[in-house]
Parts: structure tokens; C-alpha cells; sequence
């Protein structure tokens, strides 16, 4: 293998795995923290992609396509959690069949609105180029993807480390009846967090729609990654997620080149081995939920 | 007597089992009320319920004065009720800073003395600050657990079993730490060793299949030893 070849295979890699990983960040905080299996994840980054586009075509602003995304996150996020999650809790499977449930319903309204077919989602014009890389040309739409997904890691990393909300978020993932016990109204953290895990869902919508295209199944299709990316970073683990998007974006993107046939059994593959070596995952929690 | 906390006929079941049938405390302020009685008594049960892990089925629990047993846990404790559980229950990938850091409460004036406080009472802490919660010896990890319980300006400390799982050497420094204790807060102790009991309690109260069968003040209960051997199983 050239090079060139390598660093366009592993660059398309990584910004892959940023947006695995903008997905599973929410998806294993939520189930960490609160120990909700919300499958309706993958309608947040669906949704973000949807109503992004939408308001990018509308005003010409990406920025303003990217803002209007994440708060639609956030909103869907509070008002999922309230109203469907809460009366679930501790149900794993209610919370399954309400979840799926969920995960149609908001499939089928982007069908009501935007139609099925697959629309396209034009990248802004300041980054339209791409640039040549031994002889190679990559977008650097997909640059500005690495950048965001390392930036908003970085910003999360941050406030879940040297924060008193993070350090709560952290604890409420070892043992949230504990953190009670110390006088936090860990409820209010749980819709905190659950609304932040959609927003950030929502902002990899948004973000992958002009390298990945709008179309209705797109949410559905990236649940299966994200949960694989969930169970190698380990359940709960912010970092594990981060690790684990590197590492199925990367195997997707080599594997899809090699061996396309069997890229997601490689996937799969790596998850079972992950698994046999360190069954919480490799940064998760013992004894976590 | 100013009766800080009291529990007025209090009911607990968990699931389909009647724990407390009927229990009822008081528990005075600024002195150290000790929970006595085999494993099984209900004790634990006392102080998760009086806190709203496992609420009331039937009776009242005011602590000063305002019924709090309906309320949520956490609006509970932010009355003013310290709690250090049986197991510690710290947060071992947090660090000894970060376990103290999520119970503090109070305004940072009030915290940096309190801390000052902790560092002088358990200086291993102050050495292992920046050190995961796991990482510690277990005499350590209970040091921990009552320094969390200690960084806010709590009326009462509900501590559980504190001696429990700990070598005799370690013990004699919860227990030298429990006394020092006595002169900040109110404490309700549950314990199952007696030599720790009988040397910080000022009264007691002896719980047998979650029935209050016996209370007073800790000097006449160290000179029944027909009670102790019978509640308690001291060897006499």
C-alpha cells in the first residue's frame, strides 16, 4: 500500500470515526448514567441532519444549520427524556420497545416532511475545496470533520474532568443512588445529560450530512456502528467512546477498501475480541451499571 | 433535651419483607446516639430510611421539627444529614479531591476550613488527594467516607457500621476520629462492635427483628452485661 493511498484511507477513517463517536458519546453517557438503552438515539442524529440542512438551504448560513441542529437535539432531548424515558426507568425492556418505538415514529415524520428519497446535503462553500495530500485530493470537508470531532472532545473531556457537573456525571456513572446521598438532585443531571447526548447526536447529523447525505434510514444505519463503538470504548466512558470511534472508523474505512464484503464482520469481529480480553470494554467501569 | 431527629412509629418494608415494624427514636442534639443489635436487626435499614433510600411504609420522621419522610433524598440530606455508608460507597475512579469536591455544599470560606478541618483529622488524605479513591487501604477509604460526610455544615451524621471490615489498629483511628467528631455534630451511629459503641455513645437504642427492644444511656448498658450478652452476643 502507497503512502498516499494509507494517509487518504486513514484521514477518511478518522473523520468517519468522529462522527461514530459524536453518536456514541450520548448513546454511553445516557446508558452509563442513567442506564437507559435509548435506541431513539440514533433519531437525534437523524433529525440534526434533517432540520440543519433545512435551515442551511433556507438562510445560507452552515453556522446558523449547525445552531438550529443542536438545539433541536437538546429540545428533542428534554422532551424525550420526560416524557417517554422517565416513566421507564429501570425497564430495560420497555425501554427497548418504547425506544424502537420512538426511533420509527421519528423516521417515518422525516419521511411526512422531506420525503424518502435521498436529498442533497451541499457542503458550505469555504469548504468545498480539497487539498492535495501527496498527490492525493481530499476533501477538507472531512478535515473540518476531524477538527470538530477532536474539538468537541476536548470540550467535553474538560467539563466532565474539572467540573463539578462532570466530576457528577463521572460519579453518577460508579453510583447515582450515592450521589443522592450527597444531596444532588441526580434526576436533574439525568435530563442534563440526556439532552446533551442528544445534542451531540444531533451536531454529528448535521456535520455528516454534507459526507454522508440526508435520507431517512441514515440514523437507523449509524445505531449499528455507534453500539459497537459503545461496547469496545466500554459502557459510561466518555474517553472509551472516543477510542472506540477511532477504532471502528478506521477498520470501516481499511476494511472497506480491502475487504469490503466483510467490513462489518471485521467490526463485529474486533468488538467480539474486545470483549473476550476485557468484558467491560477497554475503559469501562467495573461494577458500573 | 432538644430532640434534633425522631422517628415516631416508622414502618419499613423492602419488597414483601415487614424490616421496621414500628420503631421509634429520638435522637438528642450534640450527642452520639448508638443503633445496636445483631446482623439482621434492622439497623442499616434505620438509616437508609430515615435518609429515603428505602422511605417509610407507615410512621413519621422529623428532623428539627419538619416531617421529611416523604421528601427525596437528596432534599433530605440538604437539611442538614450528613451520611456515611457501610460500605463506603466512594467513587474509586474519582480522586480523594473529586469524592470531597461532589459533597461539598457550603460557601468556599466554609469549605476551605472545613477541608483545613479533614486535613488535620485524617492527614493520609491531604498525602493521597490527588490520588483515585480506589487506590486507598480500606482504613483510608473510611477516613474518606466520614470526610465527605464532614465538608458541609451538617446538623447530623448518620454513620453505618464504620469498624466494619477494618483491622483492630485501623479501628482505633476511626474510633479516635468518631470522639473528635463528637464535638462538631450530632451523631447516630450504627455499630455492631461494642468496644466502639460503649466508648463514643452517649445513648443507645437495641434493635431486634426491627423492634426497638431496649434504650438508655451507654453507662448503665456497659454495666448490664445480662442485656449485652443477650442482644449482642458480648462475651462476658
Amino acid at each position: 500500500m502507497s503512502l498516499p493511498l494509507f494517509l487518504s484511507l486513514f484521514l477518511d477513517g478518522i473523520s468517519l470515526a468522529m462522527l461514530f463517536f459524536l453518536i456514541a458519546a450520548g448513546f454511553s453517557l445516557i446508558f452509563g448514567l442513567m442506564s437507559v438503552l435509548n435506541l431513539a438515539h440514533a433519531s437525534f442524529f437523524l433529525w440534526g441532519t434533517y432540520v440543519g440542512r433545512e435551515v442551511f438551504l433556507l438562510t445560507g448560513s452552515f453556522l446558523l444549520g449547525i445552531l438550529a441542529a443542536v438545539i433541536t437535539g437538546l429540545v428533542m432531548g428534554l422532551l424525550v427524556e420526560y416524557f417517554t424515558i422517565r416513566p421507564v426507568y429501570g425497564k430495560h425492556l420497555f425501554q427497548i420497545l418504547m425506544t424502537v418505538g420512538l426511533l420509527l415514529v421519528f423516521e417515518e415524520l422525516v419521511k411526512l416532511i422531506w420525503g424518502s428519497t435521498v436529498l442533497n446535503f451541499p457542503r458550505p462553500e469555504f469548504l468545498a475545496e480539497s487539498i492535495d495530500i501527496m498527490g492525493r485530493l481530499f476533501p477538507v470537508y472531512r478535515l473540518f470533520i476531524i477538527v470538530m470531532g477532536v474539538a468537541v472532545f476536548l470540550i467535553v473531556y474538560l467539563i466532565l474532568n474539572r467540573s463539578k457537573i462532570g466530576i457528577t456525571v463521572r460519579a453518577g456513572v460508579e453510583d447515582d443512588e450515592m450521589v443522592q446521598a450527597l444531596g444532588i438532585d441526580v434526576r436533574k443531571v439525568f435530563s442534563g445529560v440526556f439532552a446533551l447526548g442528544a445534542g451531540l447526536a444531533a451536531l454529528g447529523g448535521v456535520i455528516g450530512g454534507p459526507f454522508l447525505g440526508a435520507y431517512p434510514d441514515i440514523g437507523f444505519e449509524m445505531l449499528v456502528p455507534a453500539l459497537i463503538v459503545v461496547i469496545i470504548g466500554g459502557l459510561g466512558s466518555f474517553p472509551g467512546s472516543f477510542v472506540g470511534a477511532i477504532i471502528i472508523g478506521l477498520s470501516q474505512s481499511f476494511g472497506g477498501y480491502f475487504i469490503p464484503e466483510v467490513a462489518m464482520a471485521l467490526n463485529v469481529s474486533i468488538m467480539a475480541l474486545v470483549l473476550l480480553i476485557k468484558p467491560t470494554g477497554l475503559f469501562g467501569i467495573e461494577g458500573g451499571h | 433535651m432538644n430532640k434534633l431527629l425522631e422517628l415516631d412509629s416508622v414502618h419499613t418494608h423492602i419488597g414483601q419483607f415487614h424490616i421496621l415494624q414500628g420503631i421509634s427514636m429520638v435522637v438528642p442534639e450534640g450527642e452520639v446516639t448508638v443503633i445496636l443489635g445483631r446482623n439482621g436487626a434492622g439497623k442499616s435499614t434505620a438509616l437508609n430510611t430515615i435518609l429515603g433510600i428505602t422511605p417509610p411504609s407507615r410512621g413519621v420522621i422529623r428532623f428539627k421539627g419538619e416531617e421529611i419522610y416523604s421528601l427525596p433524598m437528596h432534599s433530605i440530606v440538604q437539611r442538614g444529614i450528613g451520611y456515611v455508608p457501610e460500605d463506603r460507597r466512594l467513587f474509586g475512579t474519582l480522586t480523594v479531591e473529586e469524592n470531597v469536591r461532589l459533597a461539598e455544599r457550603e460557601k468556599p470560606s466554609f469549605t476551605r476550613e472545613r477541608r483545613r478541618l479533614i486535613f488535620e483529622l485524617f492527614p493520609d488524605l491531604e498525602e493521597a488527594w490527588n490520588r483515585p479513591a480506589s487506590s486507598l487501604s480500606g482504613g483510608q477509604q473510611q477516613m474518606l467516607s466520614i470526610a465527605r460526610g464532614l465538608v458541609n455544615d451538617n446538623r447530623i451524621l448518620l454513620i453505618d457500621e464504620p469498624s466494619k471490615g477494618l483491622a483492630p489498629i485501623i479501628v482505633q483511628n476511626v474510633m479516635s476520629a468518631l470522639e473528635k467528631l463528637k464535638s462538631l455534630t450530632t451523631v447516630l451511629l450504627v455499630e455492631q462492635n461494642f468496644q466502639v459503641a460503649r466508648n463514643v455513645g452517649d445513648h443507645y437504642y437495641i434493635l431486634d427483628n426491627g423492634v426497638v427492644v431496649n434504650q438508655g444511656t451507654m453507662g448503665d448498658l456497659v454495666k448490664d452485661t445480662e442485656l449485652q450478652k443477650k442482644y449482642l452476643g458480648v462475651a462476658v
